[in-house]
């Protein structure tokens, strides 16, 4: 368990606790047994729900991905109007700027929480593996991104990286 | 009874054992203290006496196995398939109770094969695919409920998330017009920026076209430096500087103009400052020169020479006095040389001013008769400007002075093109009247009518000179309204506009006459013939 990864969820707890809503709602769809539905906790599965290890193929696949991808499409959607306003714009009214500040936060929580936990991408990717070589290929960039992603999280690159360009748009 | 305890406890069948620890064992041993099976007093030996009592233990604990507690041969030794039709029927046919006794009988709790959560049951498997949890575990855990505070992060997500929507839209939308803007301010498209900035900055959330949506009245705030800094840009490239003071004060402190970013801005001001600096000290000088009945060169030349003494006391801007002095002598006729003088000391002082002094150049050389230097001059403007339509109109004057009749066609027709990109000139004659300052871009269907009026085509003429007089009446634009409509045989248009001249106390001047007369040409007025009216 890193610290840098417990601080980090916390600090983007809004991502986190939105991953884990779509996590545990995709497990509830996938009919997978959720063993601990604690988001915010104190070891490595913190902003992720801990659930039944998924043995299909295809579900596994869409378990780790789907709720990534809805974090990741929230986290774009709040991320547009400060990279623009801030970014490109220069806006300088304090109501507006205060408003693309919690905004370029929301952004930063959500795109800090799309990737999987550790577990869920190592059962993604021995799944992944043993596809057919076409779904392979459908599966390849999500499969890989994901798996990749998983690691990036674990060790906390992700929120750098993304607060740096948060950064980046606020200079 | 021990051996006996010992013996029942053996392992099973299958070989696997069952902890003695349970009642079920109690439960047995109490069946056998029921079935009085004490020692017997026959001949029989001992020996065979006790094993047929194991016999018949062992039939009765078959019996009470396959009887009253077979639900635990799921969990010991029945195959994997009985234990998960026990677990499938458990929660209804069991009591609590009953339940509650199973507890008693457990495997190690290390045995892979029981539940990761109870250690009780075995794990649930279907399909050849063995899960973590036994099915009744797995029934809970599927029924967990959502964390609150998952709940709470969704629901204020969603809501968020519309927020944004609408928020992007609306950043989206100036973001384009800002970029829509930007890009033709690298096209040198001056004009079409400068009108795209100025509607960026006025919208007002049902205003313009071009933001229908406005972060002004949402949060009563700017829509961004970018769109400000652009506008105030496209101020300074159309040579507007007096509109610039005003402008940078609204929207920019002197501590943002101390900053590096904003150093443009404040090239911009400082221009504007000298140019006010100047024009307070001048214009009244020039008032005075304008207050005269009669304007000779010898009147402005005396102007001049006050200005002149302006520049002495090294606190004005010597490049804008000069401007001032080349205003006073387009006062007086016959100030060529001095025009020319004091335009050269503008560019000098001020070479990025362009707007100030290019145009001027090109006018004084039509004038003179130097086409070329003044085709050449209209180029560079257009090159700096690529909207200049004083450029364009300039040019075709100076085409059609060449005799050049399809080039300068050809260009009024690119350049009414442009006009209307410009201006949303609209080919439906309602909206003509409705647009801005368009009086450069309906020039251009003057010089056009004169094109056309050159080359005998005194329809197309007509139609050219019915647009611009429709658009923005001037006086060149009147007279030759009337001189062409006269000669078309529109009479009633042409009395139209000589009652309006006449309103206003003015004569259609003798050369236009001359040539409703038949006594000059179209040729003869405007290319061989100098005519004051018209320059």
């Amino acid at each position: 368990m890193s610290i840098l990864y417990i601080i980090t969820k916390y600090i983007t707890f809004p991502g986190a606790l939105l991953r884990c809503f779509w996590e545990q709602f995709m497990c509830k769809i996938g009919k997978v047994p959720i063993e601990n539905n604690k988001c915010l906790q104190v070891n490595e599965m913190c902003g992720h729900i801990e659930h039944e290890i998924v043995d299909n193929k295809v579900k596994s696949f869409f378990n780790a991905f789907i709720p990534g991808l809805i974090v990741f499409i929230a986290g774009i959607t709040f991320l547009i109007s400060p990279l623009i306003n801030l970014g490109y714009l220069e806006i300088s009214g304090t109501a507006l700027k205060i408003v693309m500040y919690v905004m370029l936060y929301l952004a930063l929580s959500m795109l800090t929480n799309i990737f999987p936990s550790i577990e869920d991408a190592i059962v993604m990717w021995e799944n992944y593996k043993e596809l057919k070589v076409s779904l392979k290929i459908l599966f390849s960039v999500g499969a890989v991104t994901m798996y990749v992603g998983a690691y990036l999280e674990k060790y906390s690159v992700t929120f750098f990286t993304n607060a740096i360009i948060a950064v980046l748009i606020i200079l | 009874m021990d051996d006996l305890e010992k013996k029942i406890n053996n392992p099973d069948e299958n070989g696997e054992e069952i902890e003695n620890e349970n009642k079920p064992v109690e439960s047995e041993n109490d069946k056998a203290e029921d079935m009085d099976i004490g020692p017997s007093e026959s001949e029989e030996s001992e020996e065979d006496e006790l094993s047929k009592i194991v016999s018949q233990l062992k039939s009765k604990k078959e019996e009470i196995l396959n009887d009253e507690v077979q639900d635990w041969d799921g969990l010991v030794d029945q195959s994997q398939q009985d234990a998960e039709e026990f677990i499938i029927n458990e929660s209804a046919d069991i009591s609590e109770e009953k339940l509650e006794s199973i507890e008693v009988i457990e495997l190690d709790e290390d045995d892979e094969r029981l539940c990761s959560l109870c250690h009780r049951r075995l794990k649930y498997s279907e399909n050849g695919i063995e899960y973590e949890y036994c099915k009744r575990c797995r029934k809970e855990l599927l029924e967990t409920k959502y964390n609150w505070k998952s709940i709470v992060a969704f629901v204020a997500s969603c809501i968020v998330f519309v927020f944004a929507i609408a928020l992007s839209g609306v950043s989206i939308l100036n973001g384009a017009t800002t970029v829509k803007a930007e890009r033709l301010l690298k096209e040198n498209k001056y004009t079409s920026a400068n009108n795209m900035y100025s509607y960026i900055l006025q919208s007002s959330g049902s205003g313009s076209s071009y933001a229908p949506f406005s972060l002004d009245t949402i949060f009563g705030v700017d829509v961004g430096r970018k769109a400000q800094i652009g506008y105030i840009e496209t101020l300074y490239k159309l040579g507007s500087i007096q509109n610039i003071g005003a402008t940078v004060d609204s929207y920019f402190t002197d501590k943002d103009l101390e900053k590096e970013k904003y150093s443009d801005i404040k090239k911009y001001k400082k221009v504007y400052d000298e140019l006010y600096n100047v024009s307070v000290e001048a214009t009244t000088v020039i008032q005075e020169l304008q207050s005269k009945e009669k304007i000779t060169k010898a009147d402005v030349e005396e102007t001049v020479k006050v200005l002149e003494e302006m520049k002495k006391e090294n606190k004005y801007n010597n490049a804008f006095i000069a401007y001032y002095q080349y205003y006073a002598t387009l006062m007086a006729p016959d100030t060529y040389d001095l025009q020319v003088k004091y335009l050269n000391e503008l560019k000098q002082g001020e070479p990025e001013l362009t707007q100030f002094y290019r145009m001027s150049f090109a006018n004084i050389y039509l004038s003179d008769g130097d086409y070329d230097k003044c085709i050449t001059e209209c180029d560079v403007a257009l090159e700096e400007n690529a909207e200049d339509i004083n450029a364009y109109r300039m040019k075709v004057k100076a085409l059609y002075r060449q005799k050049k009749y399809d080039e300068a066609l050809e260009l009024s027709h690119k350049a009414i093109e442009i006009a209307k990109e410009i201006y949303e000139v609209q080919e439906d004659e309602s909206q003509l009247a409705s647009t801005k300052d368009i009086t450069y871009a309906y020039s251009i269907y003057t010089e056009q009518a004169i094109v056309f009026g050159l080359k005998g085509d005194m329809k197309s003429a007509q139609t050219a000179i019915d647009r611009a007089y429709q658009g923005q009446l001037t006086l060149d634009t009147a007279y030759l309204y009337a001189m062409i409509n006269k000669v078309n045989g529109n009479t009633e248009s042409y009395d139209e506009i000589m009652t309006m001249l006449e309103q206003y106390g003015m004569q259609l001047p003798e050369i236009c006459q001359q040539y409703i007369d038949g006594t000059k040409t179209f040729e003869d007025i405007f290319v061989n013939g100098k005519v004051e009216w018209y320059e």
